[in-house]
């Protein structure tokens, strides 16, 4: 799925410069601190969630207040038993973001390092992992994530592991691109010609070169798999209950929704937020760090 | 029978005509690869499907049982109350007591000789039979969705180009706090209605990032669309869909799938939704990829001599730069595949449409593991199959490929 | 030239500036020109100089953040009061134009046959079997041999001087009386450049058209049209009759191109003079003479009054204060060379000379 997403994004960035090439990136600085924002406030509310006290307890039952609209009490209305909305949604992005950035960390380090390896070193090594990707692309990301899920029972560990499985040849694809397009460059090649070792030319030369890239990519991906797992646990496939999650919050809106329409929408809503600032911000980045032949 | 043959005749004048532009040795390089994929992925799920529950507790509950630990497979998905008998012919039918090349090599030689297995809970009805009733659904599915998504795409995406190319105009600023003031409006007469929050999520980034972009109005509005569009996951937008047009209003029924032989009306009637939904996804996908293709290409020397020798812009856009610019798009297109069966089984879910998609959620709710694992196989075939027809195609579109594969 | 309504082409005070991100750029500065029917002129300069701005202005391509002042008249009609209707079939059946790089003006990927009859459908609403019949007809006057295959061929099949034979064809597809031809040869192989520039003087001949040959050499304009026009900045600095131009010209800067090009008339090992300095900063354009920071005849006169383009003798005009071959040219250029600095500040050191 990302393979996709990733060509397109590095092709919008592109033809920006075709559109304006000199209005710099940077004139979005004002959107760039609201996303920015976005994604700080959703961060620090999922991080210290359960020690503001004024974030309700996301289990505790109310009889009283059953699936109730929002109102000043409970600002994201109230869940099927009463729960407050708003506490689930904060609980519930521990798990989101929690397996959103564990999978992009190993996605950066295991896809970073296969597609380094494999732009620079060439050779077999490029061969194995250019085949490794085209396997693991061959199945719809969704389905090969459901069926490793399902084989392996829905555990935090097993729903991290089978979207990992996603991310790293998604990344491994697109550093592998720019390390073939950086290894290209003079200054490598002026190295090389030295006899600087390999591996020295690969973190000295290569590797700051590619890094931009790799973590504009690293946004872009975050939010890919905030989707992936939200979509996993809105099918219900994802950390079995009683665990929250936000695609877990909208899989039990949806039952009666026409009672709980708050319960898809405002938790849908903040998973759109978060998503439109994650690609947001990689999106600038790569644009303002894409590396492009004309800027040499 | 008929449409097997029919299919047949297309697949093989599609490969005649292939290999006639492309190429004996190109066309065979690429089946050859396409060919290694499909066997390494299809291997893959055996391997996966043998790693069912295989911890320590269960091992020991089946030796108990005395039943080998690898039928593991056969007891889940045949639930527990099963006899020891009905386990062990599982087991053997499934060749789980092999090891896992003659494993895979039966599933290979059952599938070459059209037996997919079946699912356990309805009555052991074969996969084929299914295939027969539900594949065609999500086919159908597949296919207006596409039309969708293309009629959306192409035309915004070609203007967006053109339009990128002429003065940029900044949107003045004051037009920011009054779209604010009107949804503010519209948000306390109608009262705080979710679909007025879902309206105002999306449209207000639209209107902020235009504000301060500052680009060609007409480009910066479609592209800053299908940017908002893109982040919206499938799922939170088929719940949107579902709410404002089959729960607020009656224009979509939740009664299943129709087919054409039930009318015209009938057979859209109950597809359209979810059609629109697999669409809109794709949609801003190949508005971007087409837009920064013609942008691209709209800068290339051959349009000025175009506009030189005094040719309209529709036919520099359509005859011109549309061609070259559709490489990508077609690349996209086949790759997307993949996003699109991913949508199908969100989309499926949520509609209860009963295609491919929701049988799948269903065989893996009730742990169907050898249905989910030949479907998995299956639609991993099918895609790369779809790839390798576009990679082939590739050649058709450009003439210049085509040089570089025949020399 | 005498007679306005026999002049294919009138150009009158054209200027195009173009707003950059660093201030607005005067590409062409008040250019005016006259074009007679069957004339040809060359207009030559070095890049940078605005003749290529103004072949594409010409023609009606003028780029999203450019804009122009001054009327173009080409065959009488102002392009700018054109009808609509007009202007649908105008450019590329009145005037058309043969770009510089053969390798990227034909479309990939499409026929040859494609490119060159889709101008006659569209503008003369030809029917496919006349236009295509014309198509081999167009191929075979610029000697492309086998021109029925050629039809069938996709540019990427044809060498770099086969293509360039190409876009004239597709250039003179609607019978233009008007022909631009930007750098045409430039492109393209020593080898290939004179047989192109003799196609181009030989479809001249034979369709009576007016060409403006734009080139940055000016051994190519030489002998290829009736008329020179020398370009700087954006400003014509000289404009004459072939003739003239080389046996009398009065512009130094004309002079100075003469001098840095290399001649097999003249003497060997003669020496060739490179012109010092480089072309001014068109963002900031000097107010006198755009020359006058590299001239040898600058006069402190030069830097601040721009000098206009004045008719010296019939049909010979040229912008200059101290022209060559006049006496206050010499005055000028013999008190320059006692000072060993001209009045701009240019140091005249035949060492210094030597080596910028």
């Amino acid at each position: 799925m990302s393979s996709v997403a990733a060509d397109m994004a590095v092709k919008s960035a592109r033809a920006h410069d075709i559109t304006d090439p000199k209005r710099p990136a940077s004139q979005h600085n004002w959107l760039f601190i609201l996303a920015a924002g976005w994604l700080i406030v959703v961060l620090f509310f999922v991080v210290f969630g359960r020690w503001l006290p004024f974030i309700q307890d996301p289990t505790a039952k109310d009889a009283q207040a059953i699936a109730q609209s929002p109102s000043w009490d409970h600002w994201f209305g109230t869940a099927t038993f009463g729960q407050d909305v708003f506490a689930r949604v904060v609980e519930g992005g521990r798990i989101s973001l929690f397996v959103g950035a564990t999978v992009t960390f190993i996605g950066i380090f295991l896809g970073g390092l296969l597609g380094l390896l494999a732009g620079y070193l060439r050779g077999w090594v490029d061969s194995l992992v250019r085949l490794l990707i085209s396997v693991t692309l061959a199945i719809p990301a969704l389905l090969l994530v459901i069926f490793i899920v399902t084989i392996q029972g829905q555990s935090l560990k097993n729903v991290i592991l089978a979207v990992s499985l996603l991310a790293i040849p998604a990344l491994a694809r697109i550093v592998r691109a720019s390390t073939l397009q950086v290894a290209d460059r003079d200054y490598v090649k002026a190295a090389q010609v030295l006899g600087v070792k390999k591996g020295s030319i690969l973190v000295r030369e290569v590797l700051p070169n590619v890094m931009p890239t790799l973590v504009s990519f690293a946004f872009l991906t975050f939010g890919i798999i905030l989707v992936a797992e939200s979509s996993l646990s809105f099918l219900g496939l994802s950390v079995e209950a009683p665990t929250i999650t936000w695609g877990s919050i909208i899989a039990e809106g949806r039952i009666k929704f026409s009672d709980t329409p708050h319960m898809v929408f405002l938790p849908g809503a903040v998973l759109f937020l978060t998503v439109l600032s994650l690609n947001f911000v990689g999106d600038q980045m790569l644009k303002r760090f894409d590396i492009k032949e004309s800027g040499l | 029978m008929i449409v097997l043959v029919a299919v047949l005749v297309a697949v093989l004048a599609l490969a005649a005509w292939i290999v006639r532009v492309a190429g004996w040795r190109f066309a065979l390089q690429r089946l050859g690869g396409s060919l290694l994929i499909v066997v390494l992925v299809t291997f893959a799920t055996t391997v996966l499907l043998r790693q069912v529950g295989v911890d320590q507790s269960q091992k020991d509950t089946l030796v108990e049982l005395g039943l080998p630990p690898s039928s593991q497979p056969c007891v889940a998905s045949l639930g527990t109350g099963a006899d020891v008998a009905t386990v062990e012919k599982c087991v053997e039918d499934r060749g789980l007591d092999k090891n896992v090349f003659a494993q895979y090599a039966g599933w290979v030689s059952d599938l070459l000789h059209g037996d997919l297995g079946y699912a356990f809970y309805k009555n052991k009805e074969p996969l084929t039979t299914t295939l027969q009733q539900r594949l065609p659904r999500t086919a159908w599915l597949f296919l207006y969705s596409q039309i969708t998504a293309l009629v959306l795409a192409v035309p915004l995406g070609i203007w967006a180009a053109y339009q990128a190319g002429r003065k940029p105009r900044r949107v003045p600023r004051w037009i920011f706090p009054l779209v604010l003031l009107a949804m503010l409006g519209v948000a306390f007469s109608v009262g705080w209605g979710f679909a007025a929050v879902m309206f105002g999520a999306i449209l207000l980034p639209i209107v902020v990032y235009n504000t301060y972009r500052g680009g060609p109005p007409g480009d910066t509005t479609v592209n800053t669309t299908a940017f908002v569009l893109l982040s919206i996951p499938v799922f939170v937008l088929g719940e949107s869909l579902r709410y404002l047009f089959a729960i607020k209003r009656d224009w979509y029924q939740l009664t299943g799938y129709k087919p054409w032989s039930a009318g015209v009306t009938a057979h859209i009637g109950s597809i359209w939704l979810p059609a629109l939904v697999l669409g809109l996804a794709a949609t801003p996908v190949y508005l971007r990829l087409l837009r920064a293709d013609m942008m691209q290409n709209l800068q290339q020397d051959y349009v000025a001599v175009a506009k030189a020798k005094g040719m309209s812009n529709t036919h520099i856009l359509i005859r011109h730069v549309l061609r070259p610019s559709t490489v990508t798009l077609l690349t996209v297109a086949g790759l997307n595949i993949a996003q699109l069966v991913n949508g199908a089984i969100v989309v499926e879910f949520i509609y209860d449409f009963d295609g491919m998609g929701s049988y799948l959620i269903e065989a893996v709710a009730r742990r169907e593991f050898f249905a989910v694992q030949t479907i998995v196989a299956l639609v991993a075939i099918l895609f790369v199959a779809a790839n390798t027809i576009v990679d082939l195609l590739y050649t058709v579109v450009d003439p210049r490929v085509r040089a570089t594969v025949s020399s | 030239m005498s007679d306005d309504r026999s002049n294919m082409l009138e150009i009158d005070d054209l200027r195009v500036e173009f707003s950059t991100a660093a201030g607005s750029l005067s590409a062409v500065d008040g250019v005016s020109l006259q074009l007679a029917e069957k004339e040809s002129i060359a207009i030559v300069g070095e890049s940078g100089s605005g003749k290529s701005v103004l072949a594409r202005t010409l023609i009606g391509l003028l780029a999203g953040n450019g804009t122009r002042t001054g009327s173009i008249r080409i065959g009488g009609k102002d392009i700018d009061a054109l009808t609509k209707k007009e202007r649908k079939h105008f450019f590329g059946v009145q005037a058309a134009m043969v770009f510089q790089d053969p390798m990227t003006s034909l479309n990939p990927v499409k026929r040859i046959g494609a490119q060159l009859t889709e101008s006659m459908k569209y503008h003369l609403d030809l029917p496919s079997n006349i236009a295509n019949d014309r198509a081999i007809a167009l191929l075979r006057q610029v000697h492309i041999p086998s021109p029925e295959r050629r039809l069938r061929q996709y540019p990427h099949e044809l060498s770099g001087g086969m293509r360039q034979r190409v876009v004239i064809a597709m250039a003179l597809a609607c019978e233009p009386r008007l022909l631009i031809a930007d750098e045409p040869t430039t492109a393209l192989d020593v080898t290939v450049q004179k047989t192109i520039l003799d196609v181009i003087d030989e479809l001249r001949a034979e369709r009576n058209m007016s060409l403006i040959l734009i080139t940055h050499d000016l051994g190519v304009a030489e002998g290829r049209a009736d008329r020179i026009g020398v370009m700087y900045a954006g400003r014509l600095m000289e404009l004459a009759s072939a003739k003239d131009l080389f046996s009398g010209m009065r512009h130094p800067y004309t002079q100075a191109l003469l001098r840095s090009i290399p001649n097999p008339d003249r003497p060997s090992h003669t020496r060739l003079h490179p012109i010092p300095g480089r072309p001014p900063d068109l963002l900031n354009p000097p107010t006198g003479c755009a020359f006058a920071a590299r001239c040898r005849h600058a006069r402190p006169e030069c830097v601040d009054n721009k000098p206009p383009l004045i008719e010296g003798s019939a049909g010979h005009f040229f912008a200059c204060h101290f022209p060559v071959g006049t006496p206050e040219g010499e005055a000028a250029l013999a008190e320059n060379m006692r000072a060993g600095v001209t009045g701009a500040g240019l140091s005249l050191d035949e060492a210094a000379e030597e080596f910028v």
